[in-house]
């Protein structure tokens, strides 16, 4: 108890800045000017014998390096012939949190966030840093329809607040198997849950349009307020996106026509193995994100004999936004790069599979402006190999978050 | 014969359109096929003897005698030879191509929830059923509850949903007797209660259908709306003379709903005469063979009782995987053995099927116009003996098992 006392304690002030970020801590923020072997910027193409520049936490500018320069009062670090990658961006993981991602009485629990509970101390983030991993969304589980909402956060700063980038990122929805259950509920079977998902939905909409009919003074008196409803408004206006835990192709087909055609959200359809692909063709028309893992190798869904990557299978079927996941704990969050090493394996070109841990999951999740690549204006999340993301048999040597040097590899590991 | 005159003339009509439209017709290129057969049986507008069937853009564009009916430029020709093309056939009452979860057992009226937001089109059993000539198929929710949820219409074959989908919202499903009785402390464990339920349920839907328009939504019985606009029917599972009797009673003279009795077998035919003044929808199977209900020791064609009794609205159904979907045909067949004619026997599995679904506009029998879901065949669907060889819906080859070339 007294353990607890301070930390919630803290909680209550950090939940009072809410998104706010100051800037004094970037004022601080140190300078660095990066010159590398190679500068993958994942979206615009890669540098050869690249220079990057660093500060105030964000990238400064990257081009040649015989074409940038040095400004006065940068640091220079000059890694060789290493390569310098944005850092990877996982969107379906429940590390981080301290405990208790599912809160099984209800099968829609609108007013959770699992962001209250993320653990600066969490013995996992450590080992996540160092495999090159900036960001995480920890999202609740799929033991109910609706767990609640994810949290994204940084995978390293010296405080909670400094972490977070945003402690509401997204709606966690589950529409197959986990939350089946043989309870006296009302959505014990996939019917009854579609029923709880769509009175739901619904309820989350017409709260919307009542506050915006409210503030666009349509109608005199404001909505009554409903505090487990208020979170769904981003998801609503389509300024946050919902990701939706579902398999096979009656799962993905079902849940793309929920959420994208009957309720216009934007959306990623998470898992998505088995025979998910098998309605790809739509889902790249419905322009709905696909989120593969943990298991990325489809031995059966094919039936030719061979095996699949169920990545490929959707990219060839027209869907423009593919990631991998590792659904930590299911698999080791340190073995995000491997999922995509996997699609590479089994036929995607690599910088597409790069895709997958960088610029696909940081768009899917609408922060795309910030994470993902490297660009100018980009926050300062930098890996540091020899060799790509994609090749497990390099270490990571250095890692950057938020312009600061988080992680180094001591020559002894 | 006057029904092949008539069939002639709106070929002939159907040829000039097209010659006119033919200018503008690329716009939308669809497969476009011409299909000469033996037979064309139509269902509705009678036979046509060594016809050809045009199919344009899904839809069926013209039928007539091969020797009336020009091919257009830029049809493919299907030559069947002297087999008969027949509309592929329509099941009124099934619980397959949907991805599990029938019944969701805590409350007995769940008038929410839609079997077809768990379609499954991996699902083997609805390939075999195109494979015997089911184009069209009503998935419903089980009987687990007095109302499991409403059904969906569905084809048998198309790349995508929206393809597939006929209708997404098919049938109230209603369960009137047995399976719902329970054990369980709620009320409607007996018969009385369970219509209690039924009828305040009916009451707060017909209410809801006929509210002002600026009226507060209620998403539940949004859908039961659609029943009491004669936009979809219902479905009730019923049995027995008692059944029958209380379903016609409460779905007609109370609510005066498009209600289908299905089931109805277990001395339900005893019930035929009024069914039959009533004009009432009804669907037998998959007990299709009466053996308890006649005192004679005799064994009646459930379906044959009604059709004798002048029950026009006659369908059968599989309720598969109870039968499996296959048997659709055969439950035509075996009414047929038990005293049906051959005409009516068809329509048990087209157009009747179609019209107590209200889709009759688009499919359940060869008509200019409507789906172009075509079986091809060396015999009638009645005769088990020869196979499917080809099936068309929307228009496209969808089950091809002639020899290659």
């Amino acid at each position: 108890m007294a353990r607890l006392a301070p930390a919630r304690a803290l909680l209550c002030v950090l939940a009072a800045a809410a998104f706010a970020r100051t800037g004094l801590a970037d004022e601080a923020s140190p300078r660095y000017a990066i010159r590398a072997g190679k500068v993958v910027t994942v979206t615009r193409g890669v540098i050869d014998h690249g220079l990057l520049l660093v500060s105030a936490g964000k990238i400064e500018a990257l081009g040649p390096a015989d074409k940038v320069a040095v400004p006065a009062g940068y640091e220079v670090i000059d890694v060789g012939d290493r390569w310098i990658m944005p850092g990877m961006v996982e969107i379906h993981s429940h590390c981080g949190v301290g405990w208790g991602i599912n809160d099984m009485v209800s099968q829609i629990n609108p007013g959770m966030r699992v962001g209250d509970d993320v653990d600066p101390d969490a013995p996992a983030i450590p080992a996540v840093l160092a495999a090159g991993v900036t960001t995480v969304q920890s999202v609740p589980g799929s033991g109910t329809n609706h767990g609640g909402y994810g949290v994204a956060f940084k995978t390293w700063g010296a405080t909670k607040q400094d972490r977070i980038i945003r402690r509401i990122s997204i709606m966690k929805m589950t529409q197959a198997y986990n939350p089946e259950r043989p309870g006296g509920d009302i959505g014990a079977s996939r019917m009854g849950m579609a029923w709880l998902i769509r009175q739901y939905l619904d309820s989350a909409r017409d709260y919307e349009r009542s506050w915006e009919a409210y503030e666009q003074g349509e109608r005199k008196t404001p909505p009554a307020t409903n505090l487990g409803l208020e979170f769904s408004r981003p998801v609503m206006r389509g300024e946050l996106p919902v990701l939706i835990h579902t398999y096979e192709s009656w799962g993905v087909g079902m849940t793309t026509h929920m959420f994208a055609d009957e309720y216009g959200l934007k959306g990623i359809a998470t898992h998505a193995e088995w025979t998910g692909h098998n309605v790809g063709e739509a889902v790249a028309r419905k322009h709905f994100a696909i989120n593969v893992g943990p298991g990325v190798v489809s031995f059966t869904a094919v039936g030719d004999g061979r095996v699949h990557s169920v990545v490929v299978e959707f990219v060839e079927r027209g869907v423009e936004n593919v990631s991998v996941n590792t659904d930590a704990f299911g698999f080791d969050q340190a073995y995000l790069a491997g999922q995509a090493a996997m699609a590479a394996r089994l036929g995607l070109d690599d910088q597409t599979a790069l895709k997958l841990v960088t610029i696909n999951p940081a768009s899917a999740i609408l922060l795309g402006d910030r994470l993902g690549s490297l660009e100018v204006g980009k926050d300062a999340d930098l890996v540091v190999k020899k060799s790509s993301l994609l090749d497990p048999s390099t270490p990571v040597e250095m890692v950057f978050v938020n312009g600061r040097l988080a992680y180094r590899r001591d020559a002894k590991h | 014969m006057t029904m092949t005159t008539r069939l002639r003339t709106l070929a002939m009509g159907m040829a000039v359109l097209s010659a006119a439209l033919w200018s503008s017709a690329g716009a939308r290129a669809g497969e476009r096929y011409a299909i000469r057969a033996g037979k064309i049986v139509t269902i509705t507008q009678g036979t046509v003897d060594h016809g050809v069937i045009l199919v344009r853009n899904g839809k069926i564009e013209a039928i007539g005698p091969a020797d009336q009916t020009p091919v257009p430029k830029g049809y493919a020709l299907v030559d069947v030879g002297d087999r008969w093309v027949m509309p592929g056939m329509v099941e009124v009452h099934a619980h397959i191509g949907i991805a599990g979860g029938l019944n969701d057992m805590v409350s007995q009226t769940n008038p929410g929830m839609r079997i077809g937001d768990v379609l499954d089109p991996e699902d083997q059993m609805v390939k075999d059923a195109l494979s015997v000539g089911i184009t069209t198929i009503h998935a419903i929710p089980g009987s687990g509850t007095n109302h499991a949820g409403f059904g969906v219409i569905y084809k048998t074959a198309g790349a995508t949903r929206r393809e597939r989908l006929l209708r997404p919202i098919g049938a109230m499903k209603i369960a009137q007797f047995a399976n719902p009785e329970r054990p369980a402390g709620d009320i409607g464990r007996s018969l009385m209660g369970m219509t209690w339920l039924l009828r305040d349920y009916l009451q707060r839907a017909r209410a809801y259908a006929q509210r002002p328009a600026s009226a507060e939504r209620d998403l539940a019985l949004e859908q039961a709306a659609l029943v009491f606009r004669g936009e979809a029917p219902v479905l009730i599972h019923t049995y027995q003379t008692w059944g029958m009797a209380m379903t016609m009673h409460m779905f007609q003279d109370e609510f005066n709903l498009p209600a289908i009795a299905s089931h109805s077998y277990d001395s339900g035919h005893r019930m035929a005469t009024d069914a039959a003044r009533r004009g009432f929808r009804v669907d037998v199977g998959p007990g299709i063979v009466d053996l308890y209900g006649a005192a004679d020791g005799r064994m009646y064609g459930v379906t044959a009782q009604y059709h004798r009794a002048g029950v026009d609205n006659l369908t059968v159904s599989t309720d598969s995987p109870v039968l499996p979907e296959s048997a659709l045909p055969d439950q035509a067949a075996v009414s047929a053995r038990f005293g049906v004619d051959d005409e009516t026997a068809l329509r048990l599995v087209t157009i009747n099927a179609a019209r107590a679904l209200l889709v009759d506009r688009r499919i359940g029998s060869l008509e200019p116009g409507k789906d172009a879901d075509l079986v091809v065949k060396r015999t009638s669907l009645l005769d088990p003996t020869t196979p499917v060889e080809i099936v068309f819906i929307n228009g496209k080859i969808a089950h091809d098992s002639r020899p290659k070339p």
